[in-house]
């Protein structure tokens, strides 16, 4: 898959800013939580370039330990969602009949439950645990890639490379990971960009609510509402979380756009 | 037609009745239960009272049986009692309803006009610095997450500059509509955003494959005015699929805005469904997501209509 220029430094700027965060124990300055009731609420300086928040933690070593979180889960939710919505709409599409409707079915009835609020109720569940927050999060988004898989199976089962797969004795599973999904690769990428941006955005409005991920573990969404407190007084320190959320979710979109095939200009 | 319309009407049932079953188990197998009221109080509750509570509310049975209540006086109607206030669920739900579709009417009235502006700059003239600024800000609609928008909002315009109310739906002992407007502009405007940046881009994108068509180059061809194609050829064209993308939106009036009613203490649907949320309310959250739901499905087959009747070469059988 070839991306244009703008679209390699995109991908470059995102690369960079993960391996950042992932190297974040090694290279921050200092523990994510770790307390300087000296330096509350401090202003950007020498020792603490984006300065302290409310309890004098570094917000810098916060923005890298808060990005680990928050890219960990974005990816790992996007990559779940992306496996079990390809699973349901290539199992659909290839065996049909009353397995296709069964399935599709089930994908109707989590589509049309309304979303935010299906997550506020999964998020109780999640606790404070970040495996399952990002279950819950990929339980919310599969629907999607499900339908878009289902519809180009039903194309490429009829196409004569899948036949001659048949023909040739591959089983049905066999036939489904190695001539359907692969060729389904276009459509899987960009739903999965696009998912980790949603997975981003889905953790910081539960954190809003005070249902996501837990403090003291930083994440970019709980760092958002513990700042909205100070608001008034402090204002930057809604800027740094809210600038890392808006420009990650606007990187990943780009590149989701970047890969989607020219021909459909949305 | 009208077999069209009967059969979709009538897979609505298994549906729905799926949509129960799923909302139903998640909803009561999440940790907690309704009497964390009772203890949340901070003092020593005896196990037997919780016993006759958990009893009075019927959460001691056996989840089959309580589903089967459930359902039972839901196909007549009643969606129960809320375990919180002993209220009747639809009687709470009808006294948030107008706060939220208040709200959400503004926010998409204000996205249809944004969003066809946007939409119409950049699939008329695509390419050119007014469609850069439009995608640009389209972009940045999507990558923003709302309670940021709305605290910085709230900051800029009721803190910093002071223009505008930022909570509630007027000021204590105010009744003039004018007061009620100006409290609703920024929730209105903030719960917009992420309207305008999708509407907008499915917009241009419809627009830009009209342009691309054969009758088009034809119309054009035969030398109609770029007013007239525009009106006529364009403009028709591409209003059918934005349109069911907005229908199918418009079914969340009936859940409201979970984000935007807590940031601006907007007491609505959104609202309720967290609180009811926290006491474990479970035909409260039963009530709210099942019309939720039912608004969803019905929505997308109002949409689907509609699509059919925008395009003659569409045919609904």
């Amino acid at each position: 898959m070839r991306l244009d220029r703008s679209a390699r430094i995109v991908v470059a700027a995102l690369v960079t800013l993960a391996a950042v965060c992932f190297a974040a124990p090694w290279i921050a300055p200092y523990p994510p939580d770790a307390v300087d009731l000296t330096q509350l609420r401090a202003a950007p300086s020498a020792a603490h370039w984006l300065g302290t928040d409310e309890l004098g933690r570094d917000v810098l070593s916060r923005l890298l330990f808060g990005g680990r979180a928050s890219l960990a889960l974005g990816v790992l939710a996007a990559l779940l969602a992306t496996a079990v919505g390809a699973g349901v709409g290539a199992t659909a599409g290839y065996l049909g009949g009353g397995v296709d409707n069964l399935l599709m079915r089930l994908t109707d009835v989590a589509l049309a439950i309304p979303t935010l609020p299906i997550a506020i109720v999964l998020g109780a569940y999640a606790g404070n645990s970040l495996p399952a927050l990002i279950a819950a999060i990929a339980a919310l988004s599969w629907m999607t890639t499900a339908r878009v898989v289902r519809g180009e199976v039903l194309t490429l089962r009829e196409t004569g490379f899948v036949a001659a797969a048949q023909g040739l004795g591959q089983s049905r599973y066999g036939t489904i990971r190695r001539h359907l999904l692969p060729n389904t690769a276009g459509v899987l990428a960009v739903s999965a960009t696009i998912a980790v941006g949603n997975a981003i955005l889905v953790e910081s409005a539960l954190s809003f609510l005070g249902l996501g991920v837990q403090p003291p573990t930083p994440t970019w969404g709980n760092m958002l509402t513990d700042a909205q407190a100070t608001m008034a007084t402090r204002p930057l320190l809604t800027v740094f979380p809210g600038l890392a959320i808006l420009l990650v979710i606007l990187g990943v979109n780009l590149c989701g756009e970047a890969l989607r095939p020219r021909t459909r200009p949305i | 037609m009208s077999g069209y319309l009967g059969r979709r009407l009538l897979q609505m049932v298994p549906l729905l009745l799926g949509i129960s079953i799923v909302v139903f188990a998640v909803i009561q197998a999440a940790p907690g239960g309704p009497e964390g009221a009772l203890l949340a109080a901070g003092r020593f509750v005896d196990p037997a009272a919780i016993e006759a509570y958990r009893a009075r509310l019927g959460v001691d049975q056996p989840l089959p049986v309580q589903y089967l209540r459930w359902l039972g006086a839901a196909v007549s109607g009643d969606l129960g009692a809320s375990f919180s206030t002993s209220r009747p669920v639809l009687e709470m739900i009808g006294e948030r309803l107008p706060a939220t579709i208040e709200l959400m009417g503004a926010a998409f009235a204000i996205a249809a006009l944004a969003a066809f502006g946007a939409g119409a700059i950049g699939g008329f003239w695509p390419g050119g610095w007014a469609d850069r600024i439009a995608t640009g800000g389209a972009f940045l609609g999507m990558a923003m997450p709302i309670f940021w928008l709305g605290l910085v909002a709230q900051l800029v315009f009721g803190v910093t500059l002071g223009w505008l109310p930022i909570s509630g739906t007027h000021t204590i002992g105010a009744t003039s509509l004018g007061d009620h407007f100006a409290h609703l502009a920024l929730p209105a405007v903030v719960l917009s955003s992420r309207y305008v940046a999708s509407w907008s881009r499915y917009f241009r994108a419809s627009l830009l494959q009209a342009a691309a068509s054969d009758h088009v180059r034809t119309a054009m061809a035969k030398g109609l005015s770029i007013v007239a194609v525009r009106r006529a050829h364009l403009l028709r064209n591409a209003l059918g699929p934005v349109a069911s993308v907005v229908t199918i939106n418009l079914a969340e009036l009936f859940t409201g805005a979970v984000v935007t009613e807590t940031i601006f203490a907007w007491p609505g649907i959104g609202r309720l469904f967290v609180q009811g949320m926290y006491a474990r309310d479970y035909p409260l959250l039963m009530g709210i997501l099942l019309l939720g739901s039912l608004a969803v499905v019905v929505m997308n087959l109002v949409a689907d209509l509609i699509y059919g009747a925008l395009d003659p070469r569409v045919r609904l059988r």
